[in-house]
């Protein structure tokens, strides 16, 4: 166990933050022909996620929803509760979670991305410098999802590309999903992949049958990341692609090992199954891949995380500090910082996200 | 030190070997008297996998796993397996058979076939696992009559067959029938992944390639573990133990311990629990060491094993011969810190398969 000092100097780099809209902000970046679909209390046409209680029927933090509008839909409360109160030097935001990418209706999903983007835009991410934002595409056609992500790759505040809903049932590696890594390649832009995408009802949200309580949802959450992570590894992306990288975000990593273990060592069948594969799928992943550590969660009974991830090791190089702020189980900066070995502090609370989105390692301030 | 193998793979040497077991309606149904299996006229008693490894599922000289003698020459004696669960290798999808009462009558027969022909040989290293046919409300009745069988050991659940985690209330008259009987319940990788299961595989997406089944194939063990213990089936049946087969030896640390943390939070979510998930897991909870995961040298793999110090009581040795992934004692002891080498290759296994029946107090 390493020493906790009594006060940490670190910088801190924020990687998933959930601003949403209010809708009367949003309706006019809404088509005409779009907006009556937008229900004040969802979507007319839209989806459904499993109707698992939960308490006050919310997953945001109780403080963080303002006098008017959702949680994260308050710039100057989102200022205040995340930048200010924190030290977060730079946020990166990403929706609430990306639902609108998801609706049942293809066509209604470009129309609402779109909108969503320049919402994004003019609300949040030209208001504050400490802002920046993820194109939100959508994802069941691929085209679209393109073109989106030309649309918007060149503004200076996007600095990823979301790719969230999953309704075909194919894994985000899957040839089905190729203009959108094409795409991502010509542009220059990280894809991040916050969880929940597959909870829709077009894809299974984890195996073995409905999970029949939202503690078991929330025990399997990691499962379809690690499907789409599987696939982008035994499809042979990253080496058809290779200057694209990937966010997963609010997936978890402590199953990093024993995933790509077992993709190693899988690596000879794998090369006749798929051509395009070549290489060590751990050593792609080193590369390509990086992980939101939130929630960060310590074993409750007897257990060494620290000694589990360095059986793999190298994991200090590929997470990535994230709030996600506002919803009930974000991770504060400290509580995060004071659990990893010093020597991972600065690399995870910061320079692995600046690297990953092309920005100068922040420098670590004088004071906290 | 002997070794307690808590999982090898058994098959029929051809259909017509359980058909004998049916009855004569049924056995009519599905073939002609004297037909040859897998001929013209014989319709499969067992659904095939959907996906097999292009090398071959088996070891290719082991006779498909169903020469008892192969087995002894091959494996047993060779490795000095002083005990050995025999589990249904072909058969285990046999409860998803879309045809809810064939179903219960190829369960039926295979577990008439497995009796007579493996365990009363005289080999006493042999204890048998039996299937349920677990479509069916009175799926406990067959635990009751092929269970009575002294050389019983496990309930292998097999194919998920209603679609819902083994955790669900609609399981749990199967459970309260091996917990009286005292017998292990098996469940396995692959158990979602048939064309007649209404549960996934895999989260996502179905696996579209050999690499994919294999390597995600520890979802649905992760899945039915949280749902058991979740469902507080360990609270209804405290002497009950689950084993799970074919995921390897890291896939459980990391579930448990998110487990135990969801719970944290998401207590009021799981009212039937009195104790953290954790101390289910290492008390109820039994992990086969198949397949293990293959490390650039072992002390890789002691160190993550150490990191979950409980899994020295939960890992269990299971070979899973015949299967292509089989892994001998010797391999597996590699990867334990040495002082879990007895543990896991003997004392866990012999005390998990203890036929421990409830006493019936009136």
């Amino acid at each position: 166990m390493s020493v906790i000092a009594d006060e940490l100097v670190y910088a801190v780099v924020d990687c998933d933050v959930h601003h949403a809209y209010r809708r009367d902000d949003f309706l006019s970046y809404l088509p005409q022909q779009w907006q009556r679909f937008h229900l004040p209390d969802g979507f007319a046409g839209g989806f459904l996620v499993p109707q698992y209680p939960q308490p006050g029927n919310t997953n945001k933090r109780l403080d963080a929803i303002p006098e008017v509008g959702p949680a994260g839909s308050d710039y100057e409360l989102l200022k205040r509760q995340l930048l200010q109160e924190l030290g977060i030097e730079r946020a990166v935001l990403g929706f609430d979670v990306g639902f609108e990418s998801g609706v049942n209706n293809p066509h209604f999903a470009v129309a609402l991305c779109r909108a969503s983007n320049d919402w994004s835009i003019d609300h949040f991410l030209e208001v504050d410098e400490r802002l920046f934002g993820g194109i939100l595409i959508p994802t069941e056609l691929p085209a679209e999802a393109a073109a989106e992500i030309r649309r918007l790759a060149h503004h200076p505040k996007m600095v990823e590309i979301l790719m969230f809903a999953n309704n075909v049932g194919r894994g985000f590696g899957h040839p089905f999903y190729d203009p959108i890594w094409e795409a991502a390649a010509e542009v220059g832009l990280p894809i991040a992949i916050h969880v929940g995408g597959d909870i829709f009802g077009k894809s299974p949200a984890n195996a073995g049958g409905i999970a029949e309580s939202r503690l078991e949802l929330f025990a399997l959450f990691g499962q379809p990341g690690i499907t789409h992570l599987t696939t982008m590894l035994t499809q042979g992306v990253f080496e058809r692609f290779p200057n694209v990288r990937v966010l997963l975000v609010e997936h978890g990593f402590t199953w990093v090992p024993s995933l790509l273990w077992r993709l190693d060592e899988m690596l000879p069948l794998l090369r006749r199954e798929c051509p395009a594969v070549t290489r060590l799928p751990s050593e792609v992943f080193r590369e390509h891949v990086r992980l939101t550590c939130q929630p960060f969660q310590l074993p409750e009974a007897e257990g060494d995380l620290f000694g589990l991830l360095e059986s793999f090791g190298g994991m200090e190089d590929l997470l990535c500090f994230a709030t996600d702020y506002p919803h009930w189980d974000a991770d504060e900066p400290d509580f995060v910082a004071r659990r990893l070995p010093a020597a991972w502090r600065h690399k995870v609370m910061a320079a692995n996200s600046a690297a990953l989105f092309g920005w100068d390692a922040p420098a670590l301030p004088e004071s906290r | 030190m002997t070794v307690v193998d808590c999982a090898v793979r058994i098959n029929p040497p051809d259909d017509a070997d359980v058909a004998r077991h049916l009855p004569g309606g049924w056995r009519q149904f599905l073939s002609k008297p004297n037909a040859i299996a897998r001929g013209t006229s014989a319709t499969p008693l067992y659904q095939t996998r959907p996906f097999r490894h292009p090398d071959g599922d088996l070891l290719i000289d082991a006779g498909n796993g169903s020469d008892p003698r192969l087995l002894s020459q091959q494996h047993l004696d060779r490795h000095g397996v002083s005990r050995a669960l025999l589990l249904h290798d072909r058969a285990r999808l046999a409860a998803t058979n879309p045809t809810p009462r064939l179903s219960e009558a190829i369960v039926q027969a295979t577990n008439d076939w497995m009796t007579e022909r493996w365990l009363g040989g005289g080999d006493d290293r042999l204890l048998g696992s039996i299937l349920v046919p677990t479509q069916l409300p009175d799926a406990a009745a067959e635990v009751r009559r092929a269970g009575a069988h002294p050389r019983v050991a496990a309930v292998q659940m097999g194919g998920n067959a209603i679609g819902k985690p083994f955790g669900h209330p609609l399981y749990h008259g199967v459970y309260e029938a091996a917990h009286d009987l005292g017998l292990v319940v098996v469940i396995e990788a692959g158990c979602d992944a048939s064309v007649d299961t209404l549960s996934s595989h895999s989260a996502a997406s179905p696996p579209t390639s050999y690499t994919e089944y294999h390597v995600l194939a520890t979802q649905s063990l992760q899945t039915h573990m949280v749902s058991l213990i979740a469902q507080g089936v360990f609270e209804r049946f405290p002497r009950l133990r689950v084993l799970f087969i074919g995921g390897g030896l890291t896939w459980a640390t990391p579930q448990v311990w998110k487990l135990d943390a969801e719970y944290h939070s998401m207590r009021r979510d799981a009212p039937y629990l009195r104790r953290l998930p954790s101390e289910y897991f290492a008390e109820h909870v039994r992990v086969g060491t198949s397949p293990i995961e293959a490390t650039s040298s072992p002390h890789i793999m002691q160190r993550y094993l150490e990191a979950y110090p409980a899994l020295r009581q939960v890992l269990c040795y299971a070979s899973d011969f015949p299967s292509w992934f089989a892994s001998e004692p010797q391999a597996v002891a590699a990867t334990l810190p040495p002082t879990w080498v007895d543990d896991v290759l003997s004392k866990n296994g012999d005390a998990l398969l203890q036929r421990r029946e409830m006493e019936v107090t009136s």
